[in-house]
């Protein structure tokens, strides 16, 4: 910055800087010996091993005291997020039924998702619990009950949307299905002791009207209690999360509708203004048909 | 960098510009060069037309000032205001600054572009950026506009008069309204109008202090005396007063034309220096702009090569760039400086430029003038001689002091000083002190009534009773004055003639001389003494009267007796001597020591004064300039009784030269001279010498302090790295010209301004380096970030909270920091040697403090998301992910999925832990950095109760930050866990542990490699 009000020649700059990388009469480079580099270069070696050494320390000592099982907090958790299938960055679902093209990548995309749900896995897998109450695997104080086991969550419980009956999930008639997903928080028990957690879907201000019928699968769009708690991905390897499918069975065709679908449970917190995945999902659907 | 060789470039440029300098300087003194004073008055009645009689005529008066102007000088043209104000925010740092704002917009605006914008804090850094600068530039700005006013205060607004005639009418106008030849009347007490040729005279004489720096009154007639105008006795100069007398004379330059005017407008062609604590700001700004590029650049290869695009990588650049400034480092460095003006303030000190208060500090050398600043600017009863012993009196301010009084000579001597006065006080003083009164009358009568009217008492009253008969005022032939008085005693008819004037023709009339009380003839051996004394009291040099009485016989000159002053028709012979009084212009009572002060302190004071050498070398030998055993070269040839020529000039310590032997001098001889003698006093110098001197002596490498409060010496002022002028006695335009003014005309202030200015320049380092530490730390996070692709650490706005609210009160504490030793017995600082940041400084803050700090904040994130949920090793790749807005299943260590909005907060989370660590190393920092070479322990650790209030301050803040509602959607604060403030504390115990072995260690071994390489 000095250089603007000094006016040197371009010579004496590089002059300057040629005395400075390596000055011959002192032998020093960059203003300094060998030795002295080699005595602050040592200085600094040992000065950060030391540091590292403390750090590494530190984070040894920190990461004894965590749980492999379960997260120390989980202040961020509260109420879990809510995400659908197909999914795509701006979560809308537009096709047009005659179309293959426009919905062969959504339900490519369910076949997927769904894989791991065919019966075959689940059953190898899973165990088959009491259903409506919640599976409690508790420690026995310090003795662990690892592996935990999961509960079955057959592909065949979506009936109409689990690819099976109808391979389109309903994209062809106009009738499509989503899958609606619940966040995975390790200990979370949606619901409470007399009611489960459900999902419900409306259209969004106007366009309640042109959602038309909906049809929630497994029936009444619940989230069944023997899916929860969460124990973690280490110790409940193959913890299939529970589903829920709605299929929209009479859309207003050729418009783009807004549609909302909430889990109702009254620990599911669904108003948070910042965060619009909480306990909710929006996304628009738009099934047209070529006159 | 290469700083060191840039020296040698300055060297050279200055020189160029000196070189202008200098024939501009000689221009100016050509231009001075008046020939007025020898043409004869038919020659200036034909130059001006105008008559010395009836003077000029009306109409042409009035053409004349159509075409010159009005008769004043023109106020220097004050710097405008918006002009001050943008100074303000021209500074190195601001520059800094404003680059950075600019990088800011520009990354702003390529990420705007690329439709890449998932956060305006490039908008808002940008912002920030420029309101700190106008912030602290409308803050500074602030502070000088107070302190101006204060010094604007002083301005003498009253009009002043001039009697002159026109058209043959005497009349009073409005002294501005003046023009050349105009005939003007002067009389004692008036200001001169003027530039004036006097024509006509009647013991008329003017003081001349104010432009010469001379404290005698000098005597004006109409003859030519000398050729050079400045030396002739019929010019009296515009803005001397006139102390007695009265003289007409023509105006023969008016306004800015006069010598005066001609001085102060040298004053304001002379450039302002740097302050050294811009120079210092500026290679510290190198320092940091250097390292900015270089980490900058390493980054943006390391972007480049893990396979960032082009501009992403360039956006990094930028990025660092920018958090390599230190936002919050203005506000203090601006904080400090005008929180030690308002100390200085308070000791009468007032800092016209905020930066000036460090350069005193840097002072090596003080030009100080004499008059007026090193002396009271008042003639004062020094010494007295009867019963053949020299009897000091008390010249102090207050002059309370006194000596034997008991003698029947000093009763004898204290009437005639009493009687053969002819000053008078001014009316309504009596609750003044005698010292401080106003005085009608000549410097020595002034100085005579004031004695005696403390020695004797009432002296106006003491005159009633010795009713005075007659008397015969000073002229320069017989240079006697003398009175006849009736006597105290109404039955004692006997008249008394009392005498004083120059002691050799005093002595001349005199046959007896008085001896406690007795008249002894005056033979040789008492004539003898009287010789002795009168050249002790001489070579002192003072100004020395003798005086003499004697009572006349009432038979020959009864009651009634016509005494013819013109006849002199009474015995003025044969009259017995009473004794010799001495008169200097004493020093101040707190010079002396503040000139000891400043010797222990390593710096040079030096003399310039246009007084005589004689009187010069006596003040500065009494005030220490010149100290106790030093010897001139002409001392020493006196002493071994050899012609000055063999003298070996490194004998001599002191050196006086005057004016005339300065002309001669090439400025190679006066660097010399200024190298060989350590103690230098100037006498008789002219105001373009007084620039010489100091040019000089910033060409050997000193920073230049210069005292004065004469127009005189203006132009040094002006020139000198800091210029110090005098609040009461100085002139306007010296006030115009300093950097600095002492309200109360204390040469002893100085001190108190050199110890805060070398206290705010050790503290201002420290200041520095607590506010450059934290720098790493948050430079770190963005780094790591990068190469490593961890969800973001620390965001823009936590840092910039950290810059500009939590760390800047404990950085300005810093400033109450106690001095670690006595620096007032320290040399000056070498500007060369001893920078404010050197890179023992930076290194240290960056790469050790600064890295302690890096790896606490490190240790505190990494807990805090371990203990969330994401692992250390799940963190490193995880950002694309972590960052992607669309992505609601982000899937922690535990298996667990995350929102967006879930993930986002636990970055603010992340934000607020590694805020929290740079707060509380930022504590030991603080801590440590109350000494650089003390162990905290010594230094006391609550002792400065600034720094322990700005502590808890700084946490009260971060709490408040961290947990009052409805931060984390404003500023990005999450209410953290406790646990995770007691995190880093380990790492601040080792920052405290650390630099307590760093200082063991430089105190244990200096000069050793750990003192070189760590201590800053």
């Amino acid at each position: 910055m000095s250089g603007v009000k000094e006016k040197k020649s371009c010579s004496q700059i590089m002059d300057e800087w040629k005395a400075f990388m390596w000055n011959p009469t002192t032998h020093e480079f960059m203003g300094r010996t060998a030795t002295s580099w080699a005595l602050i270069l040592l200085f600094y070696i040992v000065f950060y091993s030391f540091l590292t050494g403390l750090f590494s320390l530190t984070m040894w000592v920190m990461l004894q005291t965590l749980d492999p099982y379960e997260p120390t907090y989980q202040d961020r958790l509260s109420s879990p997020g809510v995400m659908i299938r197909p999914q795509s960055d701006s979560l809308s679902i537009v096709f047009t039924t005659n179309n293959t093209e426009s919905w062969d990548g959504y339900t490519n995309a369910l076949d997927t998702f769904l894989g791991s749900y065919n019966d075959s896995v689940q059953l190898a897998n899973n165990d088959n619990c009491i259903p409506d109450q919640y599976f409690l695997q508790d420690d026995n104080g310090d003795v662990r009950n690892n592996p935990k086991k999961s509960c079955q969550f057959n592909r065949t419980m979506l009936e109409n949307c689990s690819g099976l009956i109808d391979r389109t999930y309903g994209y062809a008639e106009g009738k499509p299905c989503v899958i609606i997903k619940m966040n995975r928080i390790i200990g979370f028990k949606p619901g409470n002791d007399t009611n489960p957690a459900y999902v419900s879907c409306t259209g969004m201000n106007d366009d309640s009207s042109k959602v038309g019928n909906i049809a929630y699968y497994p029936a009444g769009g619940i989230f069944n209690k023997m899916y929860f708690p969460y124990y973690g991905k280490i110790t409940q390897v193959n913890y299939s999360q529970p589903l829920v499918a709605v299929k929209f069975l009479n859309l207003t065709l050729n418009t783009l509708i807004n549609v909302e679908c909430k889990v109702v449970a009254s620990n599911v917190a669904t108003n948070d203004d910042r965060d619009k995945f909480a306990g909710r999902v929006y996304f628009s659907l738009q099934v047209s048909t070529s006159q | 960098m290469g700083r060191d060789t840039n020296g040698e470039m300055d060297a050279k440029i200055k020189k160029k510009k000196k070189v202008k300098k200098k024939e501009m300087l000689e221009g100016m003194k050509k231009e001075m060069e008046i020939d007025d004073h020898e043409l004869t008055i038919e020659e200036l009645e034909m130059k001006y037309s105008t008559s010395t009689t009836k003077g000029m005529s009306s109409t042409l008066a009035a053409q004349v000032l159509e075409r010159d102007g009005a008769n004043e000088l023109k106020p220097p043209k004050g710097t405008p205001e918006y002009v001050k104000f943008a100074r303000q925010l021209a500074g190195g740092l601001q520059c800094l600054m404003w680059v950075a704002a600019v990088i800011c917009f520009i990354a702003f605006g390529i990420q705007f572009a690329q439709e890449d914008l998932t956060s305006y804090d490039n908008l808002y850094l940008a912002i920030t950026l420029i309101a700190v600068v106008v912030v602290t530039g409308c803050f500074g700005y602030y502070q000088e506009f107070k302190s101006t006013n204060i010094i604007a205060s002083f301005k003498n607004l009253v009009p002043q008069k001039a009697t002159v005639f026109r058209d043959g009418q005497k009349s009073e106008i409005n002294a501005n309204q003046l023009v050349v030849g105009d005939l003007v009347e002067i009389k004692g007490g008036d200001r001169v109008p003027a530039d004036v040729r006097i024509i006509t005279a009647q013991g008329c004489k003017v003081d001349n202090s104010s432009l010469t720096g001379e404290s005698e009154p000098q005597s004006k007639g109409p003859e030519c005396t000398h050729e050079n105008p400045l030396e002739t006795r019929n010019i009296a100069f515009f803005s001397t007063t006139c102390l007695e007398g009265i003289a007409t004379g023509i105006i023969i330059n008016t306004g800015d034309r006069t010598i005066i005017g001609r001085i102060a407008s040298l004053a304001s062609g002379v450039g302002n220096e740097k302050t050294p604590i811009a120079i210092e700001i500026e290679h510290f700004v190198d320092i940091i702009a250097g390292l900015a590029i270089f980490f900058g650049a390493t980054f943006f290869v390391v972007a480049m090569v893990i396979g960032y695009q082009f501009l992403k990588a360039m956006i990094f650049f930028m990025a660092i760039v920018v958090a390599y400034v230190p936002e919050g480092l203005l506000a203090t460095v601006t904080v400090c400086l005008s929180l030690t003006a308002k100390r200085l303030a308070k000791k009468n000190c007032v800092v016209k430029n905020l930066e000036a208060v460090e350069t005193l500090g840097s002072t090596s050398v003080i030009c100080s003038d004499k008059t007026g600043t090193l002396t009271q600017n008042r003639m004062t009863v020094s010494h007295l001689w009867f019963d053949n012993h020299i009897h000091s009196a008390d010249t102090t301010e207050d002059q309370s002091g006194n000596f034997d009084q008991s003698s029947e000579t000093w009763r004898a001597l204290g009437r005639i000083a009493g009687l053969c006065n002819r000053a008078v006080f001014k009316p309504g003083q009596e609750e003044i002190p005698v010292p401080k009164r106003e005085v009608i009358g000549d410097a020595s009568e002034t100085a005579l009534l004031k004695f005696t009217e403390l020695t004797i008492g009432n002296v106006i009253d003491y005159r009633g009773r010795f009713k005075k008969i007659c008397e015969v005022p000073f002229n320069s032939t017989n240079k006697f004055q003398l009175s006849i008085h009736e006597l105290e005693d109404p039955l004692d008819l006997r008249y008394l003639l009392v005498m004083k004037g120059a002691p050799e023709r005093i002595l001349e009339r005199c046959s007896t001389i008085m001896i406690k009380g007795q008249e002894l003839p005056l033979d040789e051996q008492w004539k003898e003494a009287f010789q002795t004394a009168y050249m002790d009291l001489g070579s002192l040099g003072e100004r020395v009267l003798g005086f003499c009485h004697i009572f006349m016989n009432e038979k020959e000159y009864p009651r009634g007796y016509n005494f013819d002053t013109d006849q002199m028709n009474f015995p003025t012979s044969g009259l017995c001597f009473a004794g010799l009084i001495s008169m200097i212009d004493p020093p101040r009572a707190t010079v002396p020591d503040a000139v000891m002060k400043c010797r222990t302190a390593g710096i040079r004071v030096i003399m310039v004064t246009g007084d005589h050498p004689i009187t010069a070398k006596a003040i500065a030998a009494n005030v220490g300039i010149i100290s106790e055993g030093s010897e001139t070269v002409e001392d020493i040839a006196t002493r071994l009784r050899i012609p000055v020529e063999q003298v070996n000039r490194g004998d001599a310590r002191a050196c006086v030269i005057n004016g005339g032997q300065l002309k001669d001098m090439t400025s190679d001889e006066l660097d010399d001279a200024l190298r060989a003698h350590p103690e230098m006093v100037f006498a008789r110098t002219s105001p373009q010498q007084k620039l010489i001197i100091v040019e000089s002596c910033q060409r050997l490498g000193s920073i230049v302090a210069v005292t004065g409060d004469g127009v005189n010496d203006s132009p040094a002022l002006k020139k000198a790295d800091i210029g110090i002028a005098m609040g009461i006695a100085g002139s306007d335009a010296a006030k115009n010209a300093a950097d600095m003014i002492l309200l109360d005309d204390n040469f002893a202030s100085i001190v108190t301004g050199v110890e805060q200015g070398r206290l705010i320049f050790d503290n201002l380092k420290k200041s520095i380096a607590y506010t450059l530490t934290k720098n790493i730390p948050e430079l770190t996070p963005y780094l790591i970030y990068i190469t490593v692709s961890v969800p973001l650490p620390l965001g823009c706005i936590t840092i910039l909270f950290i810059e500009l609210a939590t760390d800047i009160f404990p950085s300005v504490s810093l400033a109450y920091e106690k001095a670690e030793s006595d620096i007032m017995h320290l040399k000056p600082r070498n500007p060369k040697r001893d920078r404010l940041v050197n890179e023992a400084l930076a290194v240290y803050s960056y790469f050790q403090i600064g890295a302690i700090q890096s790896f606490a904040g490190f240790t505190d994130y990494f807990t805090a998301m371990a203990q969330e949920g994401w692992l250390p090793l799940l963190c490193v790749g995880l950002r694309s992910q972590w960052e992607n807005p669309h992505n609601q299943e982000v899937q922690d260590s535990y298996g667990q999925e995350w929102t967006y909005s879930q993930r986002l907060y636990q970055e603010y989370t992340c934000y607020t832990v590694f805020f929290v660590s740079i707060e509380i190393c930022q504590i030991s920092d603080v801590l440590i950095r109350k000494t650089r070479r003390l162990s905290v322990f010594q230094q006391g650790f609550f002792r400065n109760k600034v720094l322990v209030t700005a502590i808890v301050f700084q946490l009260l803040l971060g709490n408040f930050l961290c947990y009052c509602p409805g931060m984390p959607n404003i500023f990005n604060f999450m209410p953290i866990r406790v646990q995770w403030w007691f995190v880093p504390v380990p790492f601040g115990i080792l920052i405290f542990v650390y630099d307590e072995i760093r200082k063991l260690g430089v105190r244990r071994h200096p000069g050793s490699w750990w003192d070189k390489e760590l201590y800053y």
